[in-house]
């Protein structure tokens, strides 16, 4: 699986920086790079694809369950095999779930970074092996699966704890009606989500490392991931209803170190509980799907990036988001599929006034808005376009953001075509599958100035592929 | 005469009987979905079950005791399955690859 870039999930006004200063070299990596894959490749990869390991637990394609038949973009089949514990199974032994991804890519912006993209890279049109990801991925018992993702970052240098998702499940009635019961220990607000409308999940599902992205996010846009551990509940009934509630603890400095945060540990710290929330409403019909659902989460933190000179900040973040998805042909995995979601995210962040006055007279209290739409087509399960525009606004301090202007404002588009030649039923090779995308991201503003917005603008060539050991 | 009659008309409509008792019905995994939710039966009825769909799927029957279970395997694209339904009760027959796939089954 492939979160929502976790590896350049941006941490409120840190996250620029963050990315910024985390851009390590990987052109001079690459060639090291290509020579761990070709030894992977010479292992001899067994039926695979978006997490390999469950294509062959359940003798699955990867279009069963996932939209252009690569992840992490979930069908319906694809939401109910997570939310039932990832132990959906064909019944037979296929070995340790063990299987392994790859990202590589080429980033070319509208105007080279002065100084390198990155520590070791050059100002403009870098390749770079951005990932090699390793994953135990599968049923454990009858009741308990999930996947464990550990990688290695080639622009970061880093190995790093990925998305974690282990949980158990059990089936009964409730009100006449069929329930499903089940916990979870995930790493990460979203990352145990079944739809790809939250944040960690979401379109696009891969982007440059290499190019600017702007420096405000909201809490719950990917900023605890991996950086957290919780435990959480939740409860679907009657196919319709979804409700769960998980804590949160913040990692500790020697846990962060442990999982790879660190030295590139710029994102907001807090070793605090958090709580969070999620209500889902779900109705399927045939060739239709759609959820509309809500997000919650409140956390004491103290911002990365000394933003704030370490003072904390409590920061409140609740969500909307919504999915839709038309499936022409129901009976055929590959037939045409049509994807919309939707995310809306409102955070506000209160400091003391006296903290506030610390901080050379920023305001006490600021707000964020973050929206995001986007619509794809899946062709055949082949080739998928994308569109999406996003949009964050917030309160303007040029005392607490770190832009020009004070303000934390951005918008702009992601265009994207991707092709994936496998992963569907038939496809001589069914050892193995890969992704090539082409995406274009425009900025219209940038970290609060509509003027050299386009600066930002960059193409960035990926190619990611996937195998089960 | 009418003892031979009586018996030949008890014969054939035992006959009848029999063949209703054994009725066998249609059930399709089209869609990653059973075409029916839920069937009455009675003892000895079968279902036969067909893939519609271009992937593999499975028939699991649990039922009609907590513990009872038959596993039918795996079904490839257009193959199809039998079961006879022999003890009265409630089953559910489910997919165990996709769990979206489940079926309500009662037998008197």
């Amino acid at each position: 699986m492939t979160p929502r870039d976790q590896t350049t999930a941006l941490t409120s006004v840190t996250a620029g920086a963050r990315a910024r200063c985390g851009r390590a070299a990987a052109v001079t990596f690459f060639g090291s790079g290509l020579s761990i894959l070709l030894l992977f490749a010479a292992l001899g990869p067994r039926p695979a694809l978006a997490v390999p390991a469950f294509a062959a637990q359940t003798s699955q394609p990867c279009a069963t369950c996932h939209i252009g038949a690569f992840g992490p973009h979930l069908t319906p089949q694809g939401r109910d095999f997570k939310l039932h514990g990832y132990v959906a199974s064909d019944g037979k032994e296929h070995g340790p779930p063990l299987a392994w991804t790859s990202l590589t890519s080429f980033t070319h912006t509208a105007v080279a970074q002065p100084g390198g993209a990155a520590p070791r890279f050059k100002p403009n049109d870098n390749v770079a092996l951005d990932q090699v990801a390793l994953y135990y991925a599968g049923r454990m018992t009858s009741d308990v699966g999930g996947f464990i993702e550990v990688k290695f970052d080639g622009v970061t240098h880093q190995f790093q704890a990925d998305n974690i998702d282990v949980r158990r499940v059990r089936e009964g009635q409730l009100f006449g009606q069929d329930v499903l019961w089940g916990m979870t220990v995930n790493n990460g607000p979203t990352v145990q989500d079944a739809w790809n409308s939250t944040p960690a999940w979401g379109f696009p599902f891969n982007r440059s490392a290499l190019a600017p992205t702007p420096m405000a996010a909201p809490l719950l846009d990917g900023a605890l991931n991996q950086r957290v551990v919780g435990v959480g509940a939740y409860m679907l009934w009657n196919d319709l209803l979804l409700l769960e509630a998980d804590v949160y603890k913040g990692l500790d400095s020697f846990a962060l170190r442990a999982v790879g945060q660190v030295p590139m540990d710029d994102g907001d710290r807090t070793t605090a509980f958090i709580p969070y929330a999620r209500l889902a409403l779900i109705r399927d019909w045939q060739n239709h799907h759609v959820e509309v659902g809500a997000l919650a989460l409140s956390a004491n933190v103290v911002p990365g990036g000394n933003q704030t000179l370490g003072l904390g900040v409590r920061k409140t973040d609740t969500a909307f988001d919504a999915t839709y998805q038309y499936i022409s042909d129901p009976a055929k995995v590959t037939s045409d599929r049509l994807s919309a979601h939707g995310t809306y995210i409102h955070e506000t962040a209160g400091m003391e006034g006296s903290q506030a006055q610390a901080l050379t007279g920023a305001l006490p209290d600021h707000s964020l808005d973050t929206m995001r739409v986007d619509i794809s087509y899946s062709f055949a399960a082949t080739v998928t376009p994308s569109v999406q525009y996003f949009r964050t606004t917030g309160t303007t301090d040029s005392n607490y953001w770190g832009t020009p202007n004070g303000s934390p404002n951005s918008d702009g588009m992601i265009f994207e075509v991707g092709y994936v030649p496998w992963g569907k039923p038939g496809s001589p090779f069914p050892n193995m599958n890969l992704r090539l995308a082409v995406q274009y991201v425009s900025y219209f503003s940038f970290d609060g100035s509509s003027a050299n917005a386009g600066s930002n603008n960059n193409f960035f060539f990926s190619l990611r592929t996937a195998a089960r050991f | 005469m009418n003892i031979r009659l009586a018996a030949a008309v008890a014969f054939l409509t035992g006959i009848i009987v029999a063949a209703q008792a054994a009725a066998t019905m249609t059930v399709g995994q089209h869609g990653l979905v059973f075409t029916r939710s839920s069937a009455s039966l009675a003892k000895g009825d079968r279902i036969v079950f067909t893939n519609e769909d271009d992937v593999i799927h499975n028939i699991h029957i649990f039922g009609p005791g907590n513990d009872d279970s038959t596993d039918l395997g795996l079904q490839k694209p257009g193959a199809t399955l039998t079961y006879k339904f022999d003890k009265a009760g409630a089953y559910m027959v489910r997919c165990s690859i996709h769990p979206s796939v489940k079926m309500a089954v009662s037998v008197k």
